[in-house]
């Protein structure tokens, strides 16, 4: 740690960065819905930092990321995860990024731990601010003010439950976080299969490819890794989950955030696209 | 022209020469290594691209390819309008496939462009034995004066110049991993010998002509000979021709004309299906879908679609392509130095950084006139 000149206390310092801190928010404020967008960030980059206990937990955490960057995240991003949960065929490892993410002691490979907690703090620092900017700016157009008389604060962001304080959005996250764990906990017949491609199209907002589910339910291998209980096929749902539907409920956040028509643009900004 | 203005005129020339870059020789290093080198671009990964059978399948050749991707020679049509970015493209593809396969590339070369210059210090360039060639290097500001060169001063702007015969013997000289820039011969000559050697090809004879492949014909009609030759003949190594301005030599509105310009992009087309097998490349560029002859469209299976122009998005906008994945158009929005590659089953957007060209002026080979 480097001595760092201060004019308080490192108690105090601690106290104000302390983040469990809920401040202002149980406060009313006059721009709730641009508040909640913030602190929902800042929650998901904590956790981030925190590190992830599991992979399961590294995915369920991408998603709602998916959702409270209002589907800004690049989509390249979301599909570069899904290659990092191929893992490492020989030594069944996880690939680098994964294992940058799992805390310490639930990595299965070598990874200096300061190594881990850099790597991290460069995702949040490169990757999600700069989509949680153009979020809060997309959302700053159309976000409400509220003048209340104080007397009773519903405006108050920390009250507010919804993602951005719009429903419609904060649906989809419980849709997607629902299809995505019964998907992660495998499923009991061939049946429930079909039952979850209905959830699964509201979950994705209708960006799932036509055939998925059908093939799904018609592809032997597919369904045999959905349908059982194996430890290995267990992992393979979660590369199922991490390479097939993450990557569309991005899209599908993208476009109920009224975001799709500006891929090009969005592209520009981002300059993912592989270089020849 | 007095002393004094002759004077200027080789000061002038030094100047403009000088502006190129030496060409190199290299011993230690292929010439894919150093191009990388001098454009900073990375190590090919295919890793980079999400749908193999896209990108990495195009460029990269195989006997032995992955399943989803196919074995041999490949092929595209990059379509876009001038300006987008079409020739910086083929350059960056030229690297790659020579990179990638130790391809041997053959760029047409074309007396009105030289969009290949930025790669001239690792050139051969090819021209035609015993014919006479004006070598002019064109301001690309025409206020500015042009300098005419001898072709002996070309090796102070390429690696090497060489003369060729015919199309069989070009093709036993070309070397692997090298870019050949090559010139068509006016006088055809070994054409339709090549021609008559697959008596399986038979088209019509032009009216009033003895032989489908002659003298009067326009040059670039001697590409048609050169892909036969090249398939028939071989060697076979992997080699990619590197085909700018398809469609002025196949053009849609091609007909059974007096030079039989229809019966040779029959020709070409029947061709086709064998240069797959025998490990040739073709990568077209067009201005538009409609300026390539839909024979030749047909055979062509990976598209790329330059900036500026929509992307299709249904397949009754290809020829030969029975399905489309585009949804919305996302390429007429796209800046220059991106572009959309796709197959009937995907697609993929990819990019590429400029590449300057070393020099102010375009270079301008030609035969003199007879």
């Amino acid at each position: 740690m480097f001595p760092v000149a201060t004019t308080e206390a490192p108690s105090e310092l601690r106290e104000s960065f302390d983040p469990g801190d809920d401040g202002d928010l149980e406060a009313g404020s006059y721009r709730p819905a641009l508040v909640k967008l913030v602190e929902d960030v800042r929650e998901s980059e904590r956790d981030l930092l925190d590190g992830f206990a599991s992979r399961r937990a590294i995915l369920l955490w991408t998603q709602q990321l998916a959702v409270r960057t209002l589907g800004e995240m690049p989509q390249d991003w979301f599909r570069q995860m899904g290659r990092q949960f191929r893992g490492v065929p020989e030594s069944a490892h996880e690939r680098t990024l994964v294992a940058a993410l799992l805390r310490d002691q639930y990595r299965t490979r070598d990874l200096p731990e300061p190594k881990a907690r850099e790597f991290r703090r460069q995702l949040s620092a490169r990757t999600i601010r700069p989509a949680a900017h153009r979020a809060f700016r997309e959302l700053r157009n159309d976000a409400g003010e509220y003048v209340d008389d104080g007397t009773d604060d519903q405006h108050a962001p920390g009250k507010q439950q919804y993602v951005a304080m719009r429903p419609a959005i904060h649906e989809l996250h419980e849709n997607q976080r629902t299809t995505l764990e019964s998907l992660l906990d495998g499923f009991d017949d061939r049946e429930s299969i079909l039952e979850w491609g209905h959830d699964l199209e509201l979950a994705t907002h209708g960006e799932i490819d036509e055939e998925f589910v059908t093939r799904c339910y018609g592809e032997r291998s597919t369904r045999t890794m959905l349908t059982s209980y194996d430890s290995e096929d267990r992992r393979g749902r979660e590369l199922f989950a991490a390479h097939y539907l993450i990557p569309v409920f991005n899209k599908g956040v993208r476009d109920l955030a009224g975001r799709a028509k500006e891929q090009a643009n969005e592209q520009r900004e981002e300059t993912t696209t592989a270089k020849l | 022209m007095s002393s004094k203005q002759q004077t200027t005129a080789t000061d002038t020339k030094e100047k403009v020469l000088a502006e190129f870059k030496e060409p190199l020789v290299l011993k230690r290093m292929t010439d894919a290594r150093s191009m990388r080198e001098e454009f900073g671009m990375a190590p090919w990964d295919r890793e980079a691209f999400d749908f193999p059978s896209v990108i990495p399948n195009c460029l990269e050749h195989s006997w032995d390819s992955p399943t989803d991707e196919v074995d041999g020679g490949t092929d595209w049509l990059a379509r876009g309008k001038p300006g987008t970015g079409k020739s910086t493209l083929a350059n960056y593809l030229t690297v790659r496939l020579l990179e990638s396969n130790r391809e041997k590339v053959v760029w047409r070369g074309s007396s009105s462009r030289s969009e290949w210059l930025p790669l001239a210090p690792w050139t051969t360039l090819y021209l035609p034995e015993g014919v006479d060639i004006s070598v002019r290097l064109e301001p690309k500001v025409p206020t500015r004066d042009a300098v005419n060169i001898d072709v002996d001063e070309l090796t102070e702007i390429v690696r090497e110049v060489r003369r060729y015969a015919d199309p069989r013997e070009l093709n036993q000289t070309l070397d692997e991993g090298s870019l050949h820039v090559v010139y068509p011969d006016p006088r055809m000559r070994g054409c339709q010998e090549v021609y008559d050697a697959s008596p399986e090809k038979q088209y019509d004879t032009p009216p009033k002509r003895e032989t489908l492949f002659s003298e009067e014909d326009p040059a670039s009609h001697w590409w048609f000979a050169w892909v036969l030759a090249r398939v028939e003949h071989g060697p076979h190594h992997w080699t990619s021709l590197i085909f700018d301005e398809i469609g002025d030599v196949c053009p849609q509105s091609a007909s059974k004309d007096t030079f039989g310009t229809y019966q040779k992009v029959e020709l070409l087309k029947d061709t086709w299906v064998d240069a797959r097998k025998f490990g040739l490349s073709v990568y077209a560029f067009a201005h538009s879908e409609t300026d390539v002859h839909q024979m030749i469209r047909r055979k062509l299976r990976w598209r790329v679609q330059m900036p500026g122009t929509a992307n299709p998005t249904k397949a009754s906008d290809v020829v030969g392509f029975e399905s489309i994945r585009m949804n919305h158009d996302v390429t007429s929005r796209y800046d220059v130095g991106e572009a959309l590659m796709y197959t009937e089953s995907n697609f993929e957007s990819f990019g590429w950084d400029d590449m300057p060209s070393p020099s102010s002026y375009k270079l301008k080979i030609a035969p003199e006139v007879r």
